[in-house]
């Protein structure tokens, strides 16, 4: 008898005392599993630190990647960068779950008819791409989110040695607004740094700069030093915010100006007006004459008594500081706010010491008009092949823009996303990046700083560095400009970026950290003065819908990480959801209460949202936060859910209620004409009330909240994640469970349903003026 | 768990031993009696005698081939059996035993060949691991430091277990006739095939206690007050404690003993809770 045998057998004899012993007593055998080669750098146990770059957002914080075992496990910021000195958000540190994310796309695949995929090999993949480059390089396009220098270069290389039609880089929440104020003010195409160090007044024109502003966690940073009371015996730096919703910045302000959406710029600029005459300042007391007082407070909602007391503070200031809107504040007129509030900072003197513009001018990017017009060329059939990367437009440009239909019309759709999204879902050939912690790259998030990204593990799965999958299959084409490309790989590009520092120290240390070079601007010669019309809504009812940027979720793209969705919203306290914030007299008013879910329809769509009644915004405004309602996602949508619900969104995409609008600065980025350019016209055509919309594209258009209906609609009420431990307590955000429906609701709703013929209240002119009028009508059919 | 170890062969690589199969041996009967209480034990032992009756005249390992009738002459069939044989002869002068003269060699020593063979023992306690390796061997015959191989012992919280690089250290300068022991031949199938070995834990801690080795090591406690006499044992394992009936390292590894320990030092240990409750 073999050993073998007999070894079984003696497993045979002793199973069943042994099953029936140890019944629940003993864990299950646990592995020690060691190198097989021990890395020199490596002792188990002992963490090792890697200093890499976020690309959560734009910012460019620093990272140091604690990793163990070569798995990244916690990032921290890189004390030694300018930005972020040490800190990180909660987004960044989030950011580590995207590398061990379900939701991994696992190599490169074709998608079939049946729209099931088929893997594929890299070669075969990249030779398909190289197909369509080589035969249909006029007809391609790439359009991308924002990324690093260097592969900003390769890109650009690679579409010009191709001889692809064109590439759009576009950013949601980008800042094209305050660069075409910058450009119309002073001449300088750059996004200024706005720098709160030794400010004592900072006033925020609701770009929320604590939350979801240009740089949070510097500015946090900054502001705490300016209000250390130990250091400051006055209390140091005031904060005024200016904002109709009361976000987090307006929660920890001094003053909090609930000002109409839309009332920023006018209110910026009698502002300018009043602290340049408080000054002497003529420069701009004269670019400022439009400014009124009176239309402020008119347009703003406030009493002259408020207005007096910031303008006061402003003119009293020893350094003040105004922040330009932000997303939640864009409107159609989003250039002429910006402009108005770079006047205000330059009639407190605040241009060159605390809003620092750099050298160089930005590189231009796409805007959303520029995108149109890509969609434009795609219903026509003028695009046989789309690249996309590092963006998700099916799920972040608005829905009305009709993206997702353009899409396909198109021949060949390339996503190089790491991770399964709404994009990826329509394209037909996956080219799978590596996420951020095994990729190589650079950030330069502001002039006389890089950064550099660096892997801290192994690629996880058959994934390739978007860089060296273009580079191949550029090469493959054989076309004429090929020979231009640089050799070897995208690494090997980056390294040649960086030829002129230290490669090894600038990865040790993150990158090359030098004081950003600082041009000196004046306001141009001859300019006429700044107007921004009075803040005008079009729609036919009496609610304003705020969009305002989630705290973690970003433009939608934080939403596939699990910490994003689980921390709470830090002022609602709600997670894992949409929420419509809403007065509480106006939720008294409409009969609705915590987790009803009611409509909110704009003439683009409307969608089901539960309510959250809060202090801290007026009656006539709501407010939903962008960036849920993805409909792909373990997290992101419900299909990870206890209860699995595929394909069904969690919470409400903001997308679905903008409609097709930019700005002026949107409409032609381009241009260097300086005039006006028409608007859009915003159509008024709710079901019930509407007001205005601000948007993450700088668009202004109506809103309207339809009427409460208390629908069981369990899938999307707000109840957070079941939560599986403790089981009987409470879960921390409010739940936010619709009551039952009572006959007596039911009634209701019916009563303020729109009666048939209704849907379509008055709507403005096609051609706008530089405000858009917007008509603030009775609710409909109520 | 069981059903897969039944349907499963299992090869020289196979470690998915857990500890139900650590009592299959009749050693190990007592202790997990004891352990699983009154009503097992009943059944245990009646099954287990039967099952010692049955095996008494079964080959033990490494016997293999060369076991045949005890009038026949026998031939070692490899160098290894070849010290058995001498062993046997050595004992029982009348054997006739034939040793060919390749087998005829000092290397490997009978000691490494007999470690191998103790260290897959059945019958000895413990899981089987998936290489025959004997600590009895190296730490307590060669006298091999504990940190030579589990180097980062002091300076990291784990201790860490060795790389198939380390081992091969050693014995890539063996000669190639070690490469009868089972053990080495398996070694070096994970080195030529760069595949880790899954050794299968022994001393475990629960998750919500964080032990740092490299504290106690600088602190001069020995290996072994935790991880008992390791160096005399060739196939490593945990002994019952005696009153519960589980299976422990030295003493039950449980917050009381590691109190007590600090307690008495309490010039160089903390008893504060989050010390280790982190």
């Amino acid at each position: 008898m073999s050993e073998l045998d007999r070894r079984e057998f003696l497993k045979i004899v002793g199973l069943s005392a042994g099953a029936a012993a140890a019944a629940g007593c003993s864990d299950p055998a646990e592995k020690l599993i060691p190198y097989v080669v021990q890395p020199e750098t490596i002792t188990p146990g002992i963490a090792v630190e890697y200093a890499s770059t976020c690309l959560e957002c734009s910012t460019g914080c620093g990272l140091h990647v604690k990793t163990r075992e070569g798995r990244p496990i916690k990032l921290e910021g890189n004390p030694e960068h300018p930005i972020n000195q040490g800190r990180l958000c909660a987004r960044g540190q989030a950011s580590l779950g995207r590398t061990y994310h379900p939701d991994r796309i696992a190599g490169p695949a074709t998608r079939s008819g049946d729209g099931s995929l088929q893997p594929i090999g890299w070669e075969d993949a990249k030779a398909k791409l190289a197909a369509k480059l080589g035969s249909a390089a006029g007809r391609t396009w790439i359009l991308g989110g924002p990324v690093g220098p260097s592969l900003d270069g390769l890109l650009d290389q690679v579409a010009q040695a191709t001889g692809i039609a064109g590439r759009l880089t576009y950013e949601p929440f980008g800042d094209h607004a305050l660069l075409e104020a910058s450009r119309q003010l002073f001449g300088a195409y750059a996004v200024p740094v706005f720098d709160l160090t030794g400010a004592d007044l900072v006033v925020d024109f609701g770009s929320d700069f604590l939350d979801t502003g240009r740089s949070p966690v510097e500015h946090a940073r900054q502001l705490a030093a300016g209000r250390d009371v130990a250091a400051h015996a006055n209390g140091g730096t005031r904060v005024i915010a200016i904002s109709p919703r009361q976000n987090l910045t307006a929660s920890n302000a001094d003053i909090w100006v609930p000002a109409k959406p839309g009332s920023e710029g006018v209110l910026a600029l009698a502002l300018a007006q009043a602290v340049a005459q408080a000054r002497g300042n003529a420069t701009v007391s004269a670019l400022a004459s439009a400014g009124s007082k009176a239309a402020a407070l008119a347009a703003a909602g406030i009493d002259a008594a408020l207005f007096d007391k910031v303008a006061a503070k402003l003119a009293g200031a020893r350094r003040a500081v105004a922040l330009p809107p932000g997303v939640a504040a864009s409107t159609t007129a989003g250039r002429s706010d910006a402009a108005a509030v770079l006047l205000l900072n330059a009639a407190v003197g605040s241009i060159g010491t605390s809003v620092k513009y750099p050298a160089a001018d930005a590189k231009r990017t796409a805007s959303l008009a520029d995108v149109k017009k890509l969609i434009e060329k795609m219903n026509a059939g003028q695009v046989e092949c789309l690249l996309i990367h590092d963006l998700n437009p099916v799920f972040s440009l608005p829905t009305a823009l009709g993206f997702r239909e353009a899409l396909a019309k198109v021949e060949l759709v390339v996503a190089f996303a790491p991770l399964a999204d709404e994009t990826t879902e329509l394209a037909n050939l996956l080219l799978p990046d590596h996420t951020p912690m095994e990729s190589w790259g650079d950030a330069s998030p502001r002039q006389g700083v890089r950064s550099l990204v660096q892997p801290t593990i192994r690629p996880l799965f058959d994934t390739q560095a978007m860089g060296d999958t273009l580079l191949a299959a550029a090469r493959a084409t054989g076309a004429a400009g090929v020979a231009s490309l640089p050799a070897g790989s995208w690494k090997s590009v980056l390294e040649a970026n960086w030829s002129g520092t230290s490669w090894r120290h600038a990865l040790a240390r993150g990158g090359e950290f030098g004081e950003m070079p600082q041009r000196s601007v004046s306001l141009v010669e001859g300019l006429s003065g700044v107007r921004v019309g009075a803040p005008t809504i079009s729609g036919s009812g009496d609610l304003t819908l705020v969009a305002f940027p989630h705290s973690y979720l970003g433009d939608g793209r934080g939403a596939a990480l699990p910490w994003n969705q689980e921390i709470p919203d830090p002022v609602t306290k709600l997670s894992w959801n949409s929420w419509v914030e809403l007065s509480h007299e106006k939720a008294a008013e409409l009969d609705v209460t915590l987790g009803d879910v009611v409509t909110v329809a704009t003439e683009a769509g409307s969608v089901d949202v539960s309510v959250f009644p809060r202090g801290g915004i007026p009656n006539d405004v709501i407010a939903i936060p962008i960036g849920q309602g993805h409909t792909v996602g373990h997290y992101a949508s419900r299909a990870g859910d206890e209860d699995p619900q595929p394909g069904v969104a969690r919470g409400v995409n903001l997308a679905d209620l903008l409609p097709a609008a930019t700005d002026e600065a949107g409409a032609r980025p381009s241009s260097r004409r300086r005039r006006r350019s028409r608007r859009p016209a915003a159509i008024a055509g709710s079901r019930c009330r509407s007001g205005r919309t601000t948007s993450a594209s700088a668009v202004s258009h109506p809103s309207s909240i339809c009427t409460t209906s208390r629908r069981r609609a369990a899938s999307r009420t707000s109840s957070p994640r079941r939560r599986r431990w403790p089981p009987s307590t409470p879960p921390t955000t409010p739940p936010i469970t619709p009551p039952i429906t009572s006959p007596r609701r039911a009634t209701k709703r019916a009563a303020m349903e729109p009666p048939e013929g209704t849907t379509s209240p008055a709507r403005p002119s096609s051609s706008t003026p530089a405000t858009m009028p917007i008509r603030i009508s009775p609710i409909a059919g109520a | 768990m069981h059903e897969s170890h039944e349907s499963m062969p299992e090869s020289p690589l196979d470690s998915r031993t857990d500890r139900h199969r650590r009592d299959l041996s009749p050693r190990r009967a007592g202790s997990r009696a004891q352990r699983v209480g009154s009503l097992c034990f009943g059944l245990l032992t009646a099954g287990l005698a039967t099952a010692v009756v049955f095996w008494s005249g079964w080959p033990t390992p490494g016997e293999g081939a060369a076991n045949a009738a005890a009038s026949d002459v026998q031939v070692a069939t490899g160098v290894c059996d070849a010290h058995r044989l001498k062993a046997l002869k050595a004992d029982d002068p009348s054997l006739e035993i034939e040793i060919p003269a390749e087998f005829d060699k000092q290397w490997p020593s009978a000691s490494a060949c007999q470690s191998a063979v103790d260290a897959w023992d059945p019958t000895a306690p413990g899981p089987k691991q998936p290489i025959p390796f004997s600590h009895k061997h190296h730490a307590g015959q060669f006298k091999i430091e504990c940190l030579y191989c589990h180097s980062a012992t002091d300076k990291s919280q784990a201790a860490g277990v060795p790389s198939v690089e380390l081992c091969m250290g050693c014995h890539a300068q063996f000669p190639t006739e070690y490469d009868e022991i089972e053990g080495i031949k398996i070694l070096k199938q994970h080195w030529e095939e760069k595949k880790p070995i899954e050794w299968v834990q022994i001393h475990r801690l629960p998750e919500h206690v964080q032990f740092r080795h490299n504290r106690h090591i600088q602190a001069g406690v020995a290996c072994q007050t935790c991880h008992g006499p390791v160096e005399e044992i060739d196939k490593l394992h945990l002994v019952p404690d005696t009153k519960m009936g589980y299976l422990v390292p030295v003493a039950k590894l449980e917050m009381g003993w590691c109190i007590s320990c600090h307690r008495e030092n309490n010039q160089q240990a903390s008893q504060d809770c989050l010390k280790c409750h982190y």
